[in-house]
């Protein structure tokens, strides 16, 4: 016998329909054999009638203008940090978007334009340069206002090969008038040695991140206008693929600061045999403590360019009268804080 | 009844979405579709119109300033539901009594210029049929709002909103059998009520 109060607990349930299907039949069976829980049954349907037919009570006609009032003056309090947190992607996403792209901008220009990281790779040079020279170089060491990575070296070396061009050009169309042109020469180097120290900052400037190419390619930037054979004549003496031109490169690596007061120097020397005196002057750079840019051979001629501490220089021409008579500009010696910057001309004596 | 749930249903989701994406006038239609079924839960719950207007305004634009932690994978009438059901125990809690103020059972519903309020349904019947039909309405009324406000919600979210027994589980976060047994002793204090209240009538 089913119980009569579990059923009474089901009826609310039935009225519903939330009893399942086996409940159901279990309580309408109950329901046709017991008059006491059918009546109960028929009370609880009233009551859920009586309970589902209150009205409904109408909202004032003003409640939805003011909810909607009081949410718009909602979202105008929550502009602001917690507004922009909550604005929705389509505007807030092109902004974020252009912030960023200005921030990537920023950060590359500042990499491409900032002046290279300073490194203690002057001292090494310095160390690394002949016993003639190491004194002078370290005094000037602490003066450096700013030290000169390795490549800039060679882009101060392809510069003055530029204006050694220059040279070359402007003496080979005077050539028979030699005495002629050394004023302009002289003068030319004079306005290099002023113009030099920005030249080398603008270089240092805008190929600082080219270096490690410069310093695989010396040879390039050392040609002058010639043939081949002139270009390998140079990689003999300068260095195969650019690592003896490094090296001789590093006898005389200086600052740039230092090169600020250098100077060209042009002279011409008459000999008899070109090759021997070549032999020579390369002999007296090497004991003068000076260093080989490059060498031009030809049949009658030939031209050697070279750095030599300004104090040797007056060396360097007593020994050059030793080999044939010497022309051109006579730098005064003695002036040891100058670096000099020589080509010499061999001409073949007729 | 299902069918027609589930594409108000699917109304409600786009207007959430719109609100989300920053149209705030997508609402307006939440709450025109709303505001009635809300008020009267309020209402029901508070026994005081006033008070249920001032709930009514509070559920929504907590629901407004809450989209964002609306779930999709209930109803959103559910969870509106819920928050006007909480807003309306918490006005309970403030004011210290199951209800604001005490109904009379003869005083009738009025609006601002002291008008009654009337649904529309109730239109079209003799004079003697609401008279009768007002009297026990206002008996059951009574009757309701002095059950316990646990008893007295789930007959409101079953018998006047029509809530499923698991939405209404959902909506005041308890099993679905405490729904079932709540709603069986909700309904027979309401009829043991009633019986008080006709006394002489002999019927409810």
């Amino acid at each position: 016998m089913v119980n009569c109060e579990k059923i009474r607990e089901m009826l609310s349930a039935l009225i519903d329909n939330e009893l399942t299907g086996d409940e159901t039949v279990m309580v309408k069976e109950h329901l046709g054999s017991c008059m006491e829980c059918e009546n109960a049954y028929k009370e609880m349907l009233q009551t859920v009638g009586n309970i589902q037919n209150l009205d409904n009570i109408e909202p004032p006609p003003w409640m939805t203008g003011k909810i909607m009032q009081r949410i718009r003056e909602e979202s105008v309090r929550r502009k602001g940090f917690w507004g922009w947190m909550f604005s929705p992607w389509h505007i807030k996403f092109p902004i974020e978007a252009f912030g960023v792209v200005l921030l990537a901008l920023s950060i590359l220009f500042i990499v491409k334009y900032m002046e290279p990281v300073v490194k203690d790779e002057v001292r090494e040079e310095v160390e690394l340069a002949p016993s003639g020279n190491r004194p002078m170089l370290s005094e000037r060491l602490p003066e450096q206002p700013a030290p000169v990575k390795e490549g800039l070296d060679n882009e101060i070396v392809a510069g003055r090969s530029v204006e050694m061009k220059e040279l070359r050009s402007d003496t080979s169309e005077k050539e028979g008038e030699m005495q002629a042109a050394i004023s302009p020469v002289t003068e030319k180097i004079e306005e290099t040695g002023r113009v030099m120290p920005d030249e080398i900052a603008v270089a240092g400037r805008h190929e600082a991140s080219e270096v490690d190419v410069q310093a695989d390619m010396p040879v390039e930037r050392y040609q002058m206008p010639g043939s081949e054979n002139e270009v390998s004549s140079v990689d003999k003496d300068v260095g195969p693929e650019g690592g003896g031109g490094l090296s001789a490169k590093r006898q005389m690596s200086i600052p740039a600061a230092s090169l600020d007061e250098s100077q060209h120097i042009n002279i011409s020397v008459h000999v008899k045999d070109i090759v021997s005196a070549s032999e020579q002057i390369e002999g007296m750079i090497h004991e003068l403590g000076g260093a080989l840019i490059r060498r031009d051979l030809k049949t009658d001629e030939a031209s050697i360019d070279l750095r030599l501490p300004g104090s040797r220089l007056g060396g360097m021409m007593g020994q050059l009268k030793k080999i044939g008579k010497v022309e051109g500009y006579m730098y005064p010696d003695g002036n040891s804080e100058d670096i000099v910057v020589l080509r010499i001309e061999l001409i073949k004596e007729k | 009844m299902k069918e027609e749930k589930e594409k108000q249903n699917d109304e409600d989701l786009r207007a959430v979405k719109q609100c989300l994406e920053g149209d705030i006038e997508a609402f307006e239609s939440i709450v025109s579709r709303y505001q009635k079924p809300m008020l009267n839960v309020a209402f029901r719950m508070l026994d005081s119109y006033d008070d249920a207007c001032d709930v009514l305004q509070e559920a929504f634009i907590a629901a407004y300033k809450g989209l964002r932690k609306y779930r999709s994978e209930a109803r959103f009438s559910t969870w509106l539901h819920a928050i006007v059901m909480n807003r309306a125990r918490n006005r309970l809690k403030q004011k210290g009594s199951r209800g604001g103020r005490e109904l009379r059972i003869d005083a009738p519903i009025t609006k601002e210029d002291g008008s009654i309020y009337i649904d529309v349904a109730s239109k079209d019947r003799s004079a003697l049929e609401i008279l009768e039909s007002d009297d026990i309405r206002e008996r059951v009324h009574k009757c309701i709002a002095g059950l316990e406000e646990d008893f007295r919600a789930v007959i409101i979210l079953r018998d006047l909103q029509g809530l499923s027994y698991d939405e209404i589980a959902e909506t005041l976060g308890i099993p679905s059998g405490t729904v079932r047994s709540r709603l069986f002793r909700a309904r027979e204090g309401v009829k043991d009520c009633l019986v008080k209240l006709m006394g002489d009538h002999g019927e409810l």
